[in-house]
């Protein structure tokens, strides 16, 4: 029998004579085209990583070869075929997933090249009788570069005046622009984290992460979370962004270009009375 | 014995800048409303939020003066203030002096200071504002009875009448017999000075003093003494930083400014005659 192989999927089969008990597989993944409710879309045609990334890969073993499989229970157990994933392309790196000392072959975990571009995942089954699939089931994948991120111009900056006591000023910083540019198609979903030093008060924030909210394709703002409290000078430093497929590619980009933003937080001065000559 | 020389300050709300200038702050009692006289030049001053000019990061504050009716503000020395680009209607000077009005009347002034940072922009701080009142020109009259006259070279009281605030100072001039006018001034450090501040004589004249005319001044011989009001200031005229700006001008002299006092001759009796014994 024709090894049949599917990358991800769950699959029920019911044969005369017997039962097969259910094939999970890792949490969090899901068949290759569906989306996240399970239904085939046009947008998962296609696996999009960002270059450098690492991801998992994970084939459900032909059923009828090897019944009982259930990865929930022992990724090892009732799984007799082995898998050959050599026609991956694009990849600098293929390993197996382990379970305690052992590999899993048909769980791989591969680190992805530098060079975006359309390359491949391949893996094709091979029944311990000897029978190998001889069309290997392919995915395409889609390298693409890093999200970049920077903002607008050199030396941008936001003054703010209070009356408030030195340590309550309590200034919410207007929300601030950045550009970014993505490969990622549809919704870019930018992220990035930032770290606030201050000239008298020392490092105020660090690495925080904040949400872009997208005003173009290449330009959005962010806010910071915390209001800022002091008389001081403080800078914005960009130190990371990423879009949704660097998250899922679990690779971080490094923002370039004008890279701090200075927001300025003054009191503002007491006039003082008027004096005039004496009337006396 | 040694002596201790105790020394008292007295910490009132007055200042002596470096101008030489005794400013009081308008929050003192009496000073809320600064007085002033038509035409006279006047300072102003506020001092810098202390805080902050204690900050390292601050640069001098900036000051925006503004007179109700628009008058020119320049510098307390009188020349023209100094501007700051980038900071429409700011200058410089944390004091000030302008010329007021010529007419009487109400004006404010109102200040406001902008902190300047080393980097970013600065912050307004809230106005303070100081009412002026406008007032006139001090007046004086002559009263009592002209060319009056004596047999003797003595101190004279010339009556005069007199509007204004006290004390007022009296500037003029004796001229003996048509000659030259010998003038009595602020200058000259002889000026005649009457009255105290609490003769507020107001636009309500007062005839309760008198132009003393020392006897030194009428000690040329006997004669014609002509007296003639050159200038009267009350304290308030005198508070301008330019006297000439606030001296008299005819309608606030005497209508007829001339006052005549005689010292008249004392003759000589000659011995008797009569006809000889022998």
């Amino acid at each position: 029998m024709k090894a049949q192989v599917r990358i991800i999927a769950m699959v029920f089969l019911a044969l005369t004579g017997l039962t097969v008990s259910a094939q999970t597989y890792p949490a969090g993944m899901q068949a290759h085209g569906n989306n996240s409710s399970g239904v085939p879309s046009a947008d998962e045609a296609v696996d999009s990583v960002t270059i450098g990334g690492t991801l998992d890969y994970f084939v459900m073993p032909d059923a009828t070869i090897n019944p009982g499989y259930n990865y929930s229970v022992n990724p090892l157990t009732n799984l007799t075929s082995t898998f050959d994933w050599s026609g991956t392309t694009g990849n600098t790196s293929l390993l197996y997933k382990k379970s305690g000392p052992t590999d899993i072959p048909n769980y791989v975990q591969i680190v992805w090249g530098n060079i975006a571009g359309l390359y491949q995942v391949s893996v094709a089954e091979q029944a311990a009788a000897g029978c190998a699939d001889p069309t290997p089931t392919i995915i395409p994948i889609r390298l693409i570069g890093l999200p970049t991120l920077t903002y607008p111009v050199a030396g941008g900056n936001q003054a703010y005046c209070s009356t408030s006591a030195d340590g309550s000023t309590n200034i919410a910083v207007s929300p601030l622009t950045v550009n970014f540019s993505s490969s990622v198609s549809g919704n870019k979903l930018i992220q990035l984290r930032y770290t606030i030093t201050s000239t008298s008060h020392g490092t105020i924030a660090s690495n925080v992460l904040a949400t872009v909210t997208a005003t173009s394709a290449t330009a959005g703002t962010f806010s910071i979370a915390s209001a800022l409290n002091y008389y001081d000078s403080y800078t914005i430093t960009l130190t990371e962004v990423t879009d949704r497929i660097a998250r899922k590619s679990n690779v971080t980009g490094a923002p370039s270009g004008n890279l701090t933003y200075t927001v300025y937080v003054n009191k503002a001065p007491n006039t003082g009375i008027i004096y005039h000559l004496p009337n006396q | 014995m040694k002596k201790y020389i105790l020394f008292i300050a007295l910490v009132l709300a007055f200042v002596i800048d470096a101008n030489c200038q005794t400013y009081v702050q308008s929050d003192v009692a009496g000073e809320t409303i600064d007085s002033v006289t038509v035409g006279s030049r006047m300072p102003y001053k506020v001092d810098p939020d202390p805080v902050i000019a204690a900050l390292s990061y601050m640069n001098p504050s900036i000051f925006k003066w503004v007179f109700s009716n628009g008058i020119t503000v320049n510098k307390e020395d009188g020349t023209g203030s100094t501007s700051v680009s980038g900071e429409p209607g700011y200058i410089v000077e944390n004091a000030i002096s302008s010329v007021m009005p010529n007419i009487p009347g109400t004006i404010t002034l109102t200040v406001n200071e902008k902190s300047q940072p080393n980097s970013g922009t600065g912050c307004e701080g809230g106005d303070q504002v100081l009412d002026i009142l406008v007032l006139p020109r001090p007046t004086i009259n002559f009263s009592g009875v002209q060319s009056a006259g004596s047999c003797s070279v003595g101190t004279y009281n010339l009556p005069v009448v007199l509007t204004g605030y006290g004390p007022w100072t009296i500037e003029y001039s004796v001229a003996f017999n048509g000659g030259t006018a010998v003038n009595y001034t602020i200058t000259g450090g002889n000026a005649y000075s009457c009255g105290t501040a609490s003769n507020a004589a107001g636009l309500s004249p007062t005839a309760a003093f008198s132009l003393v005319i020392p006897a030194a001044q009428l000690a040329s011989g006997p004669g014609e003494y002509e007296v003639k009001v050159l200038n009267v200031f009350d304290r308030i005229a005198l508070k301008s930083l330019d006297r000439g700006l606030v001296g008299s001008v005819a309608s606030d002299l005497p209508a007829s400014n001339s006052y005549k006092l005689y010292i008249y001759p004392t003759p000589t009796t000659n011995p008797i005659q009569h006809v000889r014994n022998l």
